[in-house]
């Protein structure tokens, strides 16, 4: 084998000068570079994919088990008469309550009675059937309550809270108020879902027989115990529900401590309190999450009330 | 001024001339400067590596517990996650995975997928302050493993079709199910690890939260 290059020039062979081995090295630092960018390209592509189709797999979870609980949803509706020493007529009567309140710029809460047969003692958790009292709302707040002793770093975040009183506590008949729904629930609450930031519940007929949405509730809110007459006693056939969930890389980007994050407030301000305004609200919010780039998913579903027998008479 | 012995091949214009490639000495030297300095780092890329696999097995196990979730809710069947101690492996903690249902006619337990293998260098601690979880659960019990005659051992969990975890902790235990991922040479240690992955599952639903430092 020759070299022909170097023997042409000086009639012997030589070895390679510095000079050439640092050009060839820099060469080789270039074209590894090169190939390197392509790579980390490739596996940060890769990554972004796989977080953006996972970032949301739990949220579709709660979606599915949050609907099944608050389709378990009970009244108990009877009748009684209006007046039992002089009576006059039939009164559709519950002892339950099924409450939608709204809950700031988060949207609504509600809280209700279900046989969930949960329960804090071994013995009675046996029990099929035991009844419930259960409350879901988006709280923000710390994750103090919730982390592993030994995580230092404390993740400020929305969460949609879930409340369900042990059987064997059960308050709703302490009086006749129902002032369960409002009282010191806070000791039996828990994070079902993180990153909810709305939950939107619209207790409404099915879209062929009203389909505005408007015939039970204009404005959310239900209330089976003062609401208005035609709501007194029964529960809403379908409650329309919408979560809207934002990720959590975008969260960890906005990094909030004791405040919430302006960005998000802002974006919920003032809406969902009107029903016919529901698609400009969502359409507004999610245009103001757009614009502060943060990534979000709007789920929506109806779920059916099994309980319920909806009589358009009060 | 008088070149060092090594850089006389470069340094020494006369010599140069005479004979200008690099002698045997002075590639000794390279080679062994380049083997001081791969020798200083060495330590990190080892615990780059080991950072790297332990967001894998993370990762696998979070995706074992989400394919147990959907098995219990798909088959309607309270399904068992059992972590399970491989024979082969030393030290403490446990290495793999598995998903067991019953059958749905004879109620028997039987594996769902294949035997889940961490990453070698990476196992479940078994501290009962970094893997709270393993403490609500019953003793460990043996398995055979493949066709090996040395029996695993193994602890597991359920989740129910609805999500719920079993055991059901008590209220005031409700944040104790989580376990944590640690390289395996930390995982005997008393200390948190400086790098961990921890796991906890919403007692309702079984969904993971993830906690890294």
């Amino acid at each position: 084998m020759h070299f022909p290059f170097r023997l042409s020039r000086h009639g012997r062979t030589q070895a390679f000068t510095l000079v050439e081995m640092l050009v060839s090295i820099a060469v080789l630092v270039l074209l590894l570079a090169i190939v390197f960018a392509v790579l980390s390209q490739t596996a940060s592509t890769i990554q972004s994919a796989n977080s953006e189709s996972t970032a949301f797999e739990g949220s579709r979870v709660a979606f599915d088990v949050l609907s099944q609980k608050l389709s378990q949803a009970t009244l108990n509706t009877y009748w009684a008469y209006d007046n039992p020493a002089s009576p006059t007529k039939y009164l559709r009567k519950s002892d339950l309550d099924f409450v939608i309140q709204a809950n700031g710029n988060y949207g609504q809460q509600v809280s209700f009675e279900a046989p969930l047969a949960y329960s804090d003692n071994p013995t009675y958790g046996q029990a099929q059937g035991l009844l419930n009292a259960c409350s879901y709302s988006v709280v923000y707040g710390s994750d103090d309550a919730i982390r592993p002793p030994f995580v230092a770093q404390q993740r400020w975040r929305y969460r949609l809270m879930q409340t369900i009183q042990p059987a064997e506590n059960l308050a709703v008949f302490a009086d006749s108020a129902g002032s369960w729904i409002n009282s010191n629930l806070l000791q039996w609450n828990w994070p079902f879902v993180d990153n909810v930031i709305a939950m939107i519940l619209w207790p409404r007929l099915s879209k062929d027989a009203d389909p505005a949405g408007t015939q039970i509730s204009a404005n959310y809110l239900y209330d089976s115990r003062s609401g208005s007459a035609i709501q007194v006693a029964q529960m809403p056939p379908i409650v329309a529900m919408t979560l809207v969930i934002v990720d959590e890389k975008s969260m960890a980007r906005l990094n909030p401590s004791g405040t919430p994050p302006g960005a998000i407030e802002n974006a919920l301000k003032n809406k969902f309190t009107d029903v016919t305004m529901y698609q400009t609200d969502l359409n507004n919010l999610t245009n103001a999450l757009n614009g502060a780039r943060i990534r979000y998913e709007v789920m929506t579903g109806s779920v059916t009330m099994k309980e319920s027998e909806w009589s358009s008479t009060p | 001024m008088k070149a060092p012995f090594f850089l006389s091949g470069f340094w020494d214009k006369r010599d140069r001339r005479k004979n200008p490639a690099f002698t045997l000495i002075e590639m000794l030297v390279v080679i062994a400067i380049v083997a001081i300095l791969a020798a200083l780092t060495l330590p990190s890329l080892q615990s780059v590596s080991e950072s790297s696999e332990l967001a894998r097995a993370g990762r696998m196990v979070v995706d074992e517990i989400a394919g147990a979730r959907q098995t219990a809710s798909a088959l309607n069947v309270t399904v068992q996650v059992r972590l399970i101690k491989m024979p082969a492996q030393t030290g403490t903690g446990y290495g793999a995975m598995q998903i067991w249902g019953p059958n749905l006619s004879t109620g028997v337990v039987h594996p769902i997928d294949r035997i889940m293998l961490l990453p070698s260098v990476i196992v479940i601690s078994s501290s009962a302050s970094l893997s709270k979880l393993l403490g609500q659960l019953s003793a460990p019990q043996a398995m055979l493993v493949g066709a090996s005659s040395t029996p695993a051992s193994y602890v597991f969990f359920s989740i129910r079709p609805s999500g719920t975890v079993e055991p059901i902790p008590a209220l005031a235990n409700r944040a104790t199910l989580y376990l944590t991922l640690a390289a395996a040479r930390s995982a005997g240690a008393a200390d948190t690890p400086k790098n961990y992955y921890a796991i906890q599952l919403n007692p309702d639903t079984a969904i993971p939260l993830i906690y890294r430092p």
